[in-house]
């Protein structure tokens, strides 16, 4: 059995792939703290179309990030909120060559940062999401490869050659 | 033992309708007209009663203007403070229903409990609204009349122990005696009870309100002979194109009434905000009305003698303009201040000054067309109390009855639907229906949608919910949904604030997402603004919108908006279950157990129907009960009365609820639960020496 993307939310044809852009992504990191590194990448979306409010959309992160942490461990980390301050599924990706402590269940520094904003709206919706990229990231030939990527374009690439599902 | 007498009568009274073979209409009958005679005779002593303390407040003589127009200054200024003096500590202390208009209260027991009146009502009223209406308050008789012939009708159809649906028959009896006897308008009367207080015209409910109303009447009428309340010119309409003023009339009325309500709640509010204590605010309150006295002797009490000048065109038209203002004033303050009074005369002076002033700029701008201002004034009045009653047919009728002239019924007629019309539009309560809108009681939709105005959320709302902190990972999350049964979670912070809540429908497709784990809490999945809440205090009818409006079958109980802390949940299901239980409940009585639980845990409710005529009552032990056993006393064997629990105090003096054994002694201190008949409970208090 495909334990995959439930078959209703695959006609939607929701794949997180398309929302990763290049204006979005750095790959060189200078924060060397937590907090840092989320505003860092933060400021990226600034001025975005899909973003409301971004001072509002930190604060939400760092309202989740008490919650618990979401470090996913093996040097990953998803920073995420579901919330107003976006208007549409928004991420920016970073990449820290030393890694950030981030209080990951492996103890592992993080060195790749998905930072994920969506809008309130159905729960399933932003469960498949999440589950989606989590899955993707879960793969260990691909996080290598995005942490020996060269640029920006090389990194969507691996995105979008890598298997949908598994 | 001494037998009550009151069993011998009943007994008597079987053994006659046994005899007569006579069915309970007939019965029904007899008693509303002994209701009407003793109505009648009740309006003719509450008449006497004001006119006894108006002598005594500022002299005798038959036209109160002429007294007032004698009286010095200073002693109209305070004399409506004298009168608070006396009526402030007796409607605070004794009985605070007596306060206000009267007929709301009667409206409300009508529709609310079945009719019954406390008949200390009845003696209570009689005295303080003689006092106010004596002493200057600007009210009317009426008010008074009805609540007094009500609680009349009330307390003899409690005593003889009639249905609830008769004991309603006979309150409307009693309020029908009081206004046909008041106003000689036997019509009116019956009208105005079918109409404002019970809402029913069914011909059985008819029949003996009619024949209290005639009996009434006819006391009313040998007491005082046979005058109409206004004796006025002949007026009648004069052309065709008349029509054309008496349809604005008509309008305008409608809107003075709105105004007139306005003012008088307005004024009721300002009142309550007043930082006065007590009985005191009720003096104090009334010196405003004393300065009006003592400026317009017109807005004197009922002001009849003001009507009856202005009805036959006497008056000079600003006073009539100065006046409307005045007197909406003058009887919005005295009852705000505590006074107690009818709105029904008031707003007969209202109609006739405004009427009046109205017709004489008719008959200033077309003269060849409104011959006089007068019958404006007669008009007019039905006009205001149609706009302020919401009741057209009593209020043409009576105006009818009180001048006597069937003349102007064309006009009277028109105005008074179109007043009530316009009044309606602008304002959906009466000057009646406002006052128990205003307390959640909707006597238009009757007593099923008083229980969802009444039932607050707290009472109907279950503890039993699935909670989860904010901050349980996924994975104990999937647990959580899995192991319950409930549908709804419902997320709280660390401080127990509400977050929101998620349903099963929404993480069954990720079941199996082991993916999410380490990902997701349990705050991702609620809303991060506001999600619905109804909080604890709401009633059952706001909360049943709210769920309407966000299309939901449940929602989580708050104790108030601003701590957001979370205290149950309440669904559709839930109130749709009391509703039913409630309307069941419907004539016969009911209990309501309260189930205690271990701490945290909420209490459970459940109804029990007691048999009809059966009561529950709380009785202290008296010193004949003190040391004896419940077996010794044997109360189940010589009364028919089962105690069904001792409420004790413990060694803390905390109180505590014992189920008695047979051989239990009774202490002192100790509280009897008893449940028995309403006649054995007496029997048994008065065998106790306990207060009934």
């Amino acid at each position: 059995m495909n334990r995959g993307i439930p078959e209703r939310l695959e006609h939607q044809g929701v794949d997180v792939t398309d929302y990763i852009q290049k204006d979005f992504i750095t790959l060189h990191l200078r924060s060397e703290a937590k907090e840092g590194a989320i505003r860092e990448l933060a400021r990226l979306m600034e001025g975005a179309p899909a973003m409301n409010d971004l001072k509002g959309f930190l604060e939400d992160v760092f309202e989740r990030e008490r919650l618990g942490s979401t470090g996913l461990g093996d040097e990953i980390a998803l920073p995420h909120a579901r919330t107003d301050a976006v208007n549409q599924l928004i991420i920016a990706i970073g990449r820290s060559r030393s890694g950030v402590e981030y209080e990951s269940p492996d103890g592992k520094k993080v060195k790749l940062f998905f930072l994920m904003g969506t809008p309130r709206g159905s729960v399933s919706h932003y469960l498949h999401i999440l589950a989606q990229l989590t899955r993707l990231l879960k793969q260990s030939t691909l996080k290598e490869k995005l942490l020996e990527a060269e640029d920006r374009d090389s990194f969507i690439a691996l995105f979008k050659q890598s298997p949908r599902k598994g | 033992m001494s037998t009550p007498s009151r069993m011998t009568f009943h007994d008597l009274l079987q053994r006659i309708i046994d005899k007569f073979d006579a069915n309970e209409n007939t019965v029904i009958l007899v008693i509303a007209s002994f209701i009407g005679i003793m109505g009648g005779f009740a309006a003719v002593a509450f008449f006497e009663l004001i006119v006894f303390i108006r002598t005594i407040a500022i002299g005798s003589g038959s036209n109160i203007l002429e007294i007032l127009s004698n009286l010095p200054w200073y002693k109209k200024l305070v004399l409506p403070s004298i009168g608070g003096l006396i009526v402030g500590p007796l409607v605070y202390f004794l009985g605070k229903e007596t306060k206000g208009h009267g007929v709301p209260e009667v409206m409300e027991s009508v529709a609310l409990r079945g009719g019954r009146i406390r008949s200390r009502v009845m003696f209570l009223k009689t005295f303080v609204s003689a006092v106010t209406i004596a002493t200057g308050g600007s009210v009317g008789r009426e008010g008074p009349i009805v609540q007094i012939g009500s609680s009349l009708g009330s307390s003899l159809g409690q005593w003889l122990r009639v249905g609830q649906e008769r004991l309603k028959v006979l309150v409307a009896c009693g309020a029908a005696a009081g206004i046909s006897a008041t106003f000689n308008a036997p019509i009116a009367g019956v009208m105005f009870t079918v109409e404002i207080i019970l809402g029913n015209y069914a011909i059985t409910t008819l029949v003996p309100i009619i024949m209290s109303s005639v009996l009434a009447t006819i006391v009313s009428r040998w007491y005082f002979g046979d005058i109409p309340a206004f004796e006025i010119p002949h007026y009648s309409m004069e052309s065709a194109w008349e029509i054309g003023p008496y349809i604005l009339l008509g309008i305008a009325s409608g809107a003075v009434a709105v105004s007139f309500i306005k003012v008088l709640y307005f004024s009721e509010d300002c009142a309550d905000k007043i930082p006065i204590k007590g009985w005191l605010k009720t003096p104090l309150m009334l010196l405003p009305v004393g300065v009006m006295i003592s400026c317009f002797p017109q807005v004197y009490g009922g002001g009849y003698e003001t009507i009856t000048q202005v009805l036959k065109g006497e008056t000079i038209w600003y006073m009539l303009l100065l006046l409307i203002p005045v007197k909406m004033l003058a009887t919005s303050i005295t009852l705000s201040a505590g006074g107690s009074g009818g709105v029904f005369a008031p707003s007969l002076f209202l109609g006739a000054v405004f009427g009046g002033s109205f017709g004489t700029l008719m008959h200033f701008l077309f003269p060849d067309v409104v011959r006089s201002s007068g019958a404006y004034a007669v008009v007019g009045m039905s006009a205001m109390v149609a706009g302020t009653t919401h009741a057209p047919l009593t209020a043409f009728l009576v105006i009818f009855e009180m001048t006597g002239h069937y003349t102007l019924i064309l006009p009277l007629m028109l105005c008074s639907i179109l007043a009530s019309y316009v009044a309606s539009v602008i304002k959906q309560d009466s000057i009646y229906t406002l006052k128990l809108t205003r307390r959640g009681v909707d006597i238009a939709q009757g007593m099923e949608v008083s229980i969802m105005q009444t039932t607050k959320v707290r009472d109907v709302m279950n503890g039993d919910m699935a909670v989860l902190d904010e901050s349980v990972p996924f994975d104990d999350l999937l647990q959580a949904v899995i192991n319950s049964n409930q549908p709804y979670f419902y997320v709280k912070d660390r401080e127990g604030t509400y977050q929101g809540s998620f349903s099963v429908h929404d993480v069954k497709e990720v079941l199996n997402e082991e993916a999410l784990v380490g990902v997701v809490v349990a705050k991702d999945l609620v809303p991060t603004s506001s999600s619905p809440s109804i909080e604890m205090d709401a009633t059952l009818a706001q909360c049943m919108r709210t769920l309407s409006i966000y299309e939901l079958e449940e929602l989580p109980v708050i104790d108030n908006a601003h701590s957001k802390k979370l205290m149950g949940r309440i669904g559709r299901r839930d109130i749709i279950n009391i509703y039913d239980r409630e309307i069941l409940r419907q004539g016969s009585l009911g209990l309501k157990f309260i189930q205690a639980k271990p701490p945290g845990k909420f209490p459970e409710q459940s109804y029990v129907n007691l048999p009809d005529g059966c009561e529950i009552n709380l009785i202290p032990v008296t010193s004949p009960m003190q040391g004896q056993t419940l077996q010794g006393l044997a109360i189940r064997h010589t009364y028919g009365v089962t105690v069904v629990a001792v409420n004790r105090s413990g060694e803390r003096g905390e109180r505590k609820v014992v189920i008695p054994a047979p051989e239990e002694i009774l202490k002192k201190g100790d509280m009897l639960v008893v449940i028995g008949r309403e006649d054995a409970l007496k029997r048994l208090k008065e065998d106790f020496r306990l207060p009934s």
